[in-house]
């Protein structure tokens, strides 16, 4: 069976990284976290929705994120998953931990060539 | 809560993340429809854009589980589903296995018990014990004489010590009820020898072991019994053999060696005995020195009895030793008849697992669509061998389940296998390991017919799918006649072996004994002779026959009574060295060594052993000045060859005694056992005092009754109570019992294998019935196609039972082959009956052969009935 989803051509753990950090920007439900990133990536990444809900379920089972009774922009009541305090501090963690790769990877780049 | 804790809310878990998605896909759907949609467009983007939900949800509940082990249970759920669906195969196959599994496990308890678990010795891998061998007259594994105890003893370099036991009979009184116990007199170095010492106070020390000095170890049982356990036994005196002996210890639970030794003495020899060369009595004991070999032993002592024919060649010359690990002793024959029975149910399991195998394979076929469906949805060809696996195992389990309740019912009858010598400690008992070993029968059966079974299809799935697809089904049906024929070829070596162990049985109760075992009543009255008793004189015992003897055959019912050294099959008794008067001196190193028991009168008329010739004693044989002596037929021919050896004389190989002459031949009787030929015998008279050492003094009393002879038992023992009150009176028993139980070994193993083959005989017809059944419903067409075109029903049911001749011939050949190598494996247990009688083999072969005939016929039967219209119409 072949993976298909994009992210994993990213990085590992870039997926949760971006779900991480838009959800510490509010709570939301998953219909919603899908738009809101096809929305900030401006389509440049193209998701498979469903694609989400095993990596939703990964992160709540590690504690990063919990889910709660919400409402969604329709108003409807809906399960909203919110960041956890372990989860913000994954997050900072891996940030760093990006930032510093990239940093690497920029400075790879620059100079490799010359 | 544990691990069980995400179990439990797992489920909400699940529920959660159907309910998210379902409120995903609707949110979607509704702002779908807000950009113009209609519903049904909407939801159908929706779903597109979404993805496979059922996948999806798939995935993400995997993050929650253990996927093998939640795989494997919901493929046991499924199983035991399936098998509740069909019943009729699930219960066969569960009995089957059972009978099979818990045969197995029964027998293994029993190969724990005896062969596996270590003796009871701490020093067990290298004790021995040693023997003196006399080759020329065919005496092997002699008790050896003291003087060349001591000189082994003294002179090897094998052994860090050695030691020496004589088993003695005890009679306690005083402090309750006279008490008759098996013990022994033993060196000091004995127990530190074998490893083991008293549980309270101690062993004997050097110096005790010297004549004169009273002290005693008991047994626990002693202990419990006489004592009540008490704390404070050292030094509190026993009566034995009215002799006060100091209690200086208790040995530990379980401890009987050697033999059922309940009391111990010191041996302390005397300085005539450590001369002593010619009397044999010694158990010797040895302690291999650590690294030493038993090979560089035997070696070493037969270099010592060397030395000893040439120093003492008037006593020695001939006389070699051997040396043979005591576990290998005290296990002795049974090993061979354990080793038999683990063949036997090995096969029988073997014959169980093919038969399922069988079973497994046919039930995969009629799964064959539901399983190639199951693969074109998307299951992997190792999931359907794992769902395969789980059935069996679910099989299997239940297997076990039923073969450890088998097994715990026909758990005492295993004991019956247990020797004698050991059976005080050794008990088949359902421990860890035979349960480890349950689970490994277990899982190797599962494993076996799981992969039979679903393997097949598992392998090549497509095919099932295909419509008329011969090529599978009938690889299929060839790999089921390999292993009906296999089940043929097992059952056979099975049924043969059970037809020569069975002929053997039948000869060996049809044995002329020498002896009639019926209404004979039986008991022992063991006179103590020690220097204490009135028993002492040789008079005050002769009086003791005489009375109880004439008071028991008073008694109203009783035919004769009369008394013997040691009765057939209690004890080989002793023997001596003989001179014939007339013939040449024997060469040196050879001697005349014949058996001897003395007897009382009427003893030949209790046990109904014919007189062949001249007479046998009377009473008034007691004032006769000539020794006489009866002699059995086996004697007279071997020292008096077509001669007539009535009025003949001989006298013991000593200097000064007198001739004796024979008056009387009797027939041979069979003293040691049932298999075991007589030797050359001699009777005396128990009122002629010849001098015959006290061991030889009559105490087996035999009475011949009118009737069941266990009846009388009380009567006979109030009548020897009322001559002496203070003598025990043991081993009351018929004489029939004691012949049985002598041949209970060969009873109980012809009985199991008897068992065994119903078993394998069933199971294998069952196999081909299968077989059989399951061959004509997939050949319905083509019979329908045959008689259509105008074939006989006579054909066609000679078809079919020719197809299961085939497979019976070529099972049969091959059981055959196999039951040569069985019959030689079995040889040594066999009696009467040489290596290939094949006249017991036969019957066995015959009901073979009707039984898979009738298994065949009735589905070839079914078969011939077919109606060609409705057979053409059937798919």
């Amino acid at each position: 069976m072949k993976k298909k989803s994009q992210y994993r051509d990213l990085f590992p753990g870039a997926l949760e990284l971006m779900v991480l950090k838009t959800l510490t920007w509010r709570p939301m439900h998953g219909y919603a976290l899908a738009q809101r990133l096809k929305d900030v990536s401006e389509d440049y990444l193209l998701i498979e929705e469903g694609s989400l809900y095993p990596a939703l379920q990964r992160m709540l089972k590690n504690g990063w994120l919990e889910t709660e009774m919400g409402l969604s922009a329709r108003n409807r009541p809906v399960r909203v998953y919110k960041v956890t305090e372990a989860g913000t501090k994954h997050l900072e963690q891996e940030l760093a931990k990006v930032e510093k790769m990239f940093a690497g990877f920029n400075r790879v780049l620059a100079l490799a060539g010359q | 809560m544990g691990w069980l804790g995400p179990l439990f809310s797992r489920r909400r878990r699940y529920d959660e993340l159907s309910e998210s998605i379902r409120e995903h896909l609707d949110e979607k759907v509704a702002d779908l429809m807000d950009r113009g949609m209609t519903r049904e467009q909407a939801e159908r983007t929706a779903r597109i854009e979404f993805g496979n939900v059922t996948r999806i949800e798939e995935r993400s509940r995997e993050v929650w589980q253990w996927p093998t082990l939640e795989g494997a249970a919901r493929d046991v759920r499924y199983s035991v589903r399936k098998l509740c669906k069909s019943p009729g195969f699930t219960i066969t196959v569960l009995l089957t296995l059972g009978l099979g599994i818990g045969a197995s496990i029964a027998v293994y308890s029993l190969v724990d018990a005896v062969l596996l678990r270590p003796l009871q010795f701490r020093n067990e891998k290298r004790l021995v014990q040693i023997f003196e061998d006399r080759p020329a007259i065919n005496l092997l594994h002699d008790t050896p004489a003291p003087a060349n105890y001591l000189d082994w003893k003294q002179r090897n370099h094998v052994f860090s010590e050695m030691g020496a036991a004589n088993g003695d009979i005890f009679t306690i009184t005083g402090n309750g009820q006279p008490q008759e116990v098996d013990g022994a007199k033993i060196t000091a170095n004995l127990l530190p020898l074998l490893g083991t010492e008293p549980f309270i106070g101690r062993n004997f020390t050097a110096d005790e072991d010297k004549p004169g000095s009273a002290v005693a170890l008991i047994s626990a049982g002693i202990w419990q019994q006489r004592y009540g356990s008490d704390p404070h036994i050292l030094g509190r005196t026993i009566h034995l053999d009215g002799t006060d002996y100091r209690i200086i210890g208790v040995m530990p639970f379980g401890f009987t060696f050697p033999d059922r030794s309940n009391l111990w003495v010191p041996l302390a020899l005397t300085t005539a005995d450590k001369l002593e060369r010619d009397s044999h009595f010694l158990e010797v004991y040895g302690l291999l020195r650590p690294g030493v070999s038993i090979q560089s032993a035997r070696r070493e002592m037969s270099d010592i009895s060397l030395q000893l024919e040439h120093e003492y060649p008037a006593t020695n010359r001939g006389l070699s030793t051997s040396v043979i690990s005591l576990r290998e002793q005290l296990l002795g024959s049974s090993r061979l008849a354990i080793f038999v029975l683990v063949s036997g149910v090995a096969i029988l399991l073997l014959i169980t697992c093919a038969n399922i195998a069988g079973l497994m394979i046919a039930r995969a076929a009629n799964h064959q669509r539901e399983a190639a469906v199951r693969v074109a949805l998307g299951a992997s060809r190792l999931e359907l061998l794992r769902q395969g696996l789980a059935e069996s195992s679910v099989l299997s389990f239940g297997g076990c389940v039923l073969g450890v309740l088998f097994a715990l019912v026909s758990m005492p009858i295993m004991q019956h296998f247990v020797p004698q010598t050991i059976a005080a400690w050794a008990h088949p008992e359902l421990n860890w390991t035979v349960l480890l070993f349950t689970v490994l029968v277990g899982a190797t059966t599962a494993l076996i017919f799981g992969l039979f079974g679903q393997g097949t299809t598992a392998l090549r799935p497509q095919e099932a799918l295909s419509q008329g697809s011969r090529g599978s089904t009938d690889t299929r049906h060839k790999l089921r006649s390999v292993l009906v024929i296999g089940e043929i070829a097992l059952t056979t070596i099975i049924l043969t072996s059970t037809g020569l162990l069975g002929g053997s049985f039948w000869k060996l109760i049809h044995t002329d004994l020498g002896f009639n075992p019926d209404s004979v009543l039986t008991m022992r009255t063991e006179l103590p002779v020690s220097s204490q008793t009135p028993y002492r004189e040789f008079a005050a015992r002769v009086s003791f026959y005489k009375r109880v003897l004439d008071r028991v055959e008073h008694l109203p019912g009783v035919k004769s009574a009369g008394y013997t050294t040691f009765l057939p099959f209690t004890n080989a008794g002793g023997s001596t060295t003989v001179l014939i008067q007339g013939s040449s001196p024997m060469p040196i190193g050879k001697v005349n060594n014949v058996d001897l028991r003395v007897i009382t009168p009427n003893y030949f008329q209790a046990l109904e052993t014919p007189l062949f010739k001249g007479r046998t004693f009377t009473e008034a044989d007691g004032q006769n000045k000539t020794p006489l002596v009866v002699i059995n037929q086996k004697m007279a021919q071997q020292y008096w060859p077509n001669r007539d050896a009535v009025g003949k004389q001989l006298r013991f190989d000593d200097p000064g005694t007198p001739w004796m002459t024979v008056i009387g031949i009797v027939d041979n009787v069979r003293q040691v056992n049932v298999e075991t030929p007589s030797r050359a015998e001699m009777y005396f008279s128990y009122d002629q005092n010849l001098g015959i050492p006290g061991y030889f003094k009559p105490r087996d009393l035999a009475i011949r009754v009118v009737g069941d002879a266990d009846n009388y038992a009380n009567e006979v023992e109030r009548a020897i109570w009322s001559v002496d009150p203070e003598q025990p009176v043991t081993d009351i028993q018929s004489m029939r019992h004691l012949v049985n139980t002598r041949m209970e070994t060969y009873s109980l193993e012809a009985k199991l294998f008897a068992f065994f083959s119903c078993a394998a005989l069933l199971i294998s017809a069952l196999g081909i019935y299968g077989l059989m059944s399951y061959s004509v419903t997939r050949r319905t067409q083509e019979i329908g196609i045959r008689m259509a075109l105008g074939a006989e029903r006579r054909q066609v049911l000679a078809s079919f039972i020719t197809a299961a001749c085939r497979l019976l011939f070529i099972g049969v050949a091959l059981g055959v082959i196999g039951s040569v190598v069985a019959t030689r494996l079995l040889g040594n247990m066999l009696y009467g009956i040489s290596g290939v009688a094949w006249g017991v083999g036969v019957l066995p072969l015959l009901v073979l052969s009707v039984s898979v005939a009738l298994a065949a016929y009735i589905p070839a039967r079914r078969a011939s009935a077919i109606d060609p219209m409705q057979a053409l119409r059937s798919e």
